[in-house]
């Protein structure tokens, strides 16, 4: 009963912030979380999700795609990272006292990976909240009664699953 | 609204639920984090128990810890009992273990296993120098002569036997064939003498010559004619006989002198024999190297595990440069820029130790900047223990590991004063097994290694010594027994001192010893009766191979002389008989010449009748 509980609490909190902007931004979130390899980070991105009023599914759904695509620009981010901490000299102070800076060594942002995809994640960031928030605002004005009344929509909606996600979502809203 | 309330509850949340799950298990999930990380890096088992993890005094404890020795993963580098330590906060948070203070009690060193401290999948560790040394010491000790002429003999004499290589068979052989040729070439000269029959022939020829009958002078004369003419003939036989009888007694001297040279022959297949027998040199030191060279070596060795476990862990980090890397994926590339941060893995600022060593000696010391990576906190690891017990015992040992400059540099000292040493085997050679049962010693012992390159010294002195009786091994010649019993019984006191040095390619040992003195001066003369005993068994077998043609060719030359003096004596017995009738059927004819008063008219008659025949 708690698992379920805990479950629909994450689905309310889901359902709960879903304006475009917060979609947008949950997934320029993701986006970024996704796209650097650092656990350290990673785990402080997990805490702006939950703490942030912004949407977690499009968070999700972005840490997948970037997560995946992470991995292709790994080379560049490697390069771009390499760049920046060591042949770019006019940035040595920074770092050096960044890197004796309590907890930031932690982060990891010495790893020309990690500085990098964080550079790249955060330069995308903004063109992806724009992006996403003005395509959702185009999607639900121009496609959303379309897609709902779509017979591979129409199907899902009849399937155990939707029905589980639901009841799940009408717990949550009564516990939230 | 930008903060969700609910989110930050719901965080709470978890972290109150994980900070219940650390306090439940923390400890089990340190005690296995540190199992592990303590294998991965010694590369055999690390086996902690009772570990208890304070996480607001930032203390760590355990009640037992046991490190397998990588290179003999049946036996511990060393056990502790409790063992308590003070740790830096900060570098947890980066996986870094800073131990300010360290107490751990009970230690003790190479300890017996009930288990093998191998990892699953791994075989136990070797390096390089290490290999490299230990093997090296080894095959120094291989190379000294094994003495086996001391155990029997009578085994070796057929590998001996193969190395001889004689010389005088197959000269014996050529001789034979040479006798063989010579043989056919006189058999054939032989023939070719005139034989018995024309010298018969002659004979009636002489005899149909009959002195009563002629009645003139004319006739004499031609009968003293026709016997001068017949005896020119006998000459003519008796020349070539002659002729022969000489050149065949040249080559029988010729033969003589070819058996003279097979003389020569055997006599260096003798020298051969006695080259290939000879007595090792045995030297106390070379017998100071079978009795105490393997043990020694193998504590060498045993402490070069040390010093390669402490090389192993204290230069695990590498230089710090920044060149691009070719990373895995998503691995990137760290790059370091200041000092304060980089703290090795593990740094041991402190550490007290207490513990026994050899049965009731107690120790206790202090060991200094334990840590992973030398060239990060520019500090050498300085172990210092000092030990006593009952007797007026005195143990003081001295570890500095020292990585920081470009050649790493070991060195550890030994110094034990009456020492009770007891169930102990200083000696598994089966020369001299030497186990002591008890006694007392005074042991000293230094090893150094810069680089690669090692100097060792060690010095033994045991005093009231008593040792385990030998055993009797049937295969040991009985003089080689009774010196080894006579040796051991006679033992209380033994001292023993060697030093090893290898640098590059070069490696010296040398051990000497009392004992391994006294040793050889009896092994000598045994060896040398040894090998005599050995040669003579060899003489004997050349002689076996060379008797049988020896006969033959002496038989093959004993006939052809007797059948060739016999046809040349025949011969010339004949001929001489044959002369001796014509010399008188001549005189005969000059009688009558005389008595008919023929001798104005014999020709060439001048009063002796010789004088015409010839």
């Amino acid at each position: 009963m708690i698992i379920f509980e805990f479950l629909a609490r994450l689905v309310a909190v889901l359902r709960a912030a879903a304006t475009p902007a917060q979609i947008g931004a949950g997934f320029a979130l993701g986006m970024v979380i996704g796209l650097v390899p650092s656990l350290p980070l990673t785990f402080a991105g997990a805490l702006a999700l939950i703490v942030l009023n912004v949407n977690l599914t499009a968070a999700f759904l972005a840490m997948a795609l970037f997560g995946a695509l992470a991995w292709l620009g790994d080379p560049l981010f490697h390069s771009l990272g390499y760049f920046l901490l060591v042949d770019l000299s006019s940035l040595r102070t920074l770092w050096v006292q960044l890197y004796n800076t309590p907890f930031i060594p932690y982060t990891g942002f010495n790893n020309t990976v990690v500085l990098g995809s964080l550079l790249t994640g955060l330069i995308l960031a903004v063109p992806a909240f724009v992006l996403a928030k003005r395509g959702v605002i185009v999607y639900r004005r121009d496609y959303d009664e379309k897609v709902v009344n779509l017979k591979v929509i129409r199907y899902l909606r009849t399937t155990i699953i939707y029905r589980w996600y639901v009841k799940l979502t009408r717990l949550g809203e009564k516990l939230l | 609204m930008i903060v969700r309330r609910k989110g930050l509850g719901f965080l709470a949340g978890i972290a109150g639920v994980l900070a219940v799950l650390t306090l439940l298990f923390s400890d089990a999930v340190i005690e296995h984090l540190m199992e592990s990380a303590g294998s991965s890096i010694t590369g055999a088992k690390v086996e902690f128990s009772g570990v208890d993890f304070r996480p607001l005094a930032v203390r760590l404890e355990w009640q037992s810890l046991q490190v397998a020795n990588p290179y003999n993963t049946w036996r511990n580098l060393f056990e502790t009992g409790y063992t308590g330590m003070d740790l830096a906060l900060e570098p947890l948070f980066l996986k870094r273990f800073i131990v300010e203070a360290m107490q751990s009690d009970s230690v003790r060193i190479d300890t017996k296993r009930s288990t093998s401290g191998t990892l699953p999948g791994r075989e136990p560790r070797t390096t390089s120098f290490m290999e490299s040394i230990g093997e090296r010491l080894e095959s120094k000790i291989a190379e000294v002569p094994l003495l086996a002429v001391l155990y029997g003999g009578g085994g070796d004499v057929d590998s001996l036997w193969k190395l001889v290589d004689l010389q005088s068979p197959r000269k014996l052989d050529s001789l034979r064939k040479e006798l063989q040729g010579m043989r056919r070439e006189w058999g054939k000269r032989l023939d070719q003498l005139p034989d018995k029959e024309e010298l018969q022939n002659l004979r009636g020829e002489i005899e149909e010559i009959e002195v009563e009958k002629p009645e003139t002078a004319a006739e004499v004369a031609g009968l003293l004619e026709r016997l001068r003419t017949i005896n020119e003939r006998i000459a003519g036989i008796r020349g070539k006989v002659e002729n022969f009888e000489r050149r065949f007694t040249e080559d029988i001297q010729a033969l003589r002198a070819a058996d003279t040279a097979l003389a020569n022959a055997i006599e260096q297949d003798r020298e051969r024999i006695r080259e290939l027998v000879q007595v090792p040199p045995i030297t106390a030191d070379q017998v100071a190297e079978i009795l105490f060279g393997p043990a020694l070596v193998g504590r060498i060795r045993q402490a070069l595990a040390y010093i390669g476990t402490a090389r192993y862990y204290s230069m695990k980090a590498a230089a710090l440069k920044p060149e691009k890397e070719k990373p895995p994926r998503l691995q990137g590339q760290s790059i370091r820029f200041s000092s304060r941060r980089d703290w090795p893995g593990l740094w041991i600022k402190l550490l007290q130790l207490s513990g026994r060593i050899v049965g009731t000696v107690t120790v206790g010391g202090k060991g200094r900047n334990i840590s992973t990576a030398q060239e990060l906190i520019d500090l050498p690891i300085d172990i210092k223990l000092q030990g006593a017990g009952a007797g007026g015992t005195a143990v003081s040992l001295r570890g500095l590991f020292d990585y920081t400059g470009a050649i790493p540099m070991d060195r550890l000292e030994l110094a034990a004063d009456k020492v009770r040493l007891a169930d102990i085997t200083l000696s598994s050679s089966p020369l001299l097994p030497l186990h002591l049962k008890s006694g007392i010693a005074t042991i000293a012992g230094t090893l150094s290694l810069t680089g690669s390159d090692l100097l060792a010294r060690a010095r033994f002195a045991g005093s009231s010594l008593r040792f385990t009786a030998l055993e009797d091994q049937p295969e040991l010649e009985a003089r080689l027994a009774s010196l080894r019993r006579n040796v051991v019984q006679s033992l209380s006191e033994l001292t023993m001192s060697a030093v090893a040095a290898s640098s590059g390619e070069q490696l010296d040992l040398k051990i000497q010893s009392d004992v391994a003195a006294r040793l050889a001066s009896g092994l000598v003369n045994i060896a040398a009766g040894s090998a005599d005993s050995v040669r003579q068994l060899l003489y004997a077998r050349m002689e076996e191979q060379l008797q049988p043609l020896r006969g033959t060719v002496e038989d093959q030359l004993s006939q052809l002389g007797n059948k060739t003096r016999q046809e040349l004596q025949t011969r010339q017995t004949i001929t001489t008989e044959l002369e001796q009738i014509i010399q008188r059927k001549r005189r005969s004819l000059l009688e009558r010449a005389a008595q008919q008063d023929m001798k104005e008219r014999l020709p060439g008659l001048r009063g002796n009748p010789d004088e015409m025949v010839e």
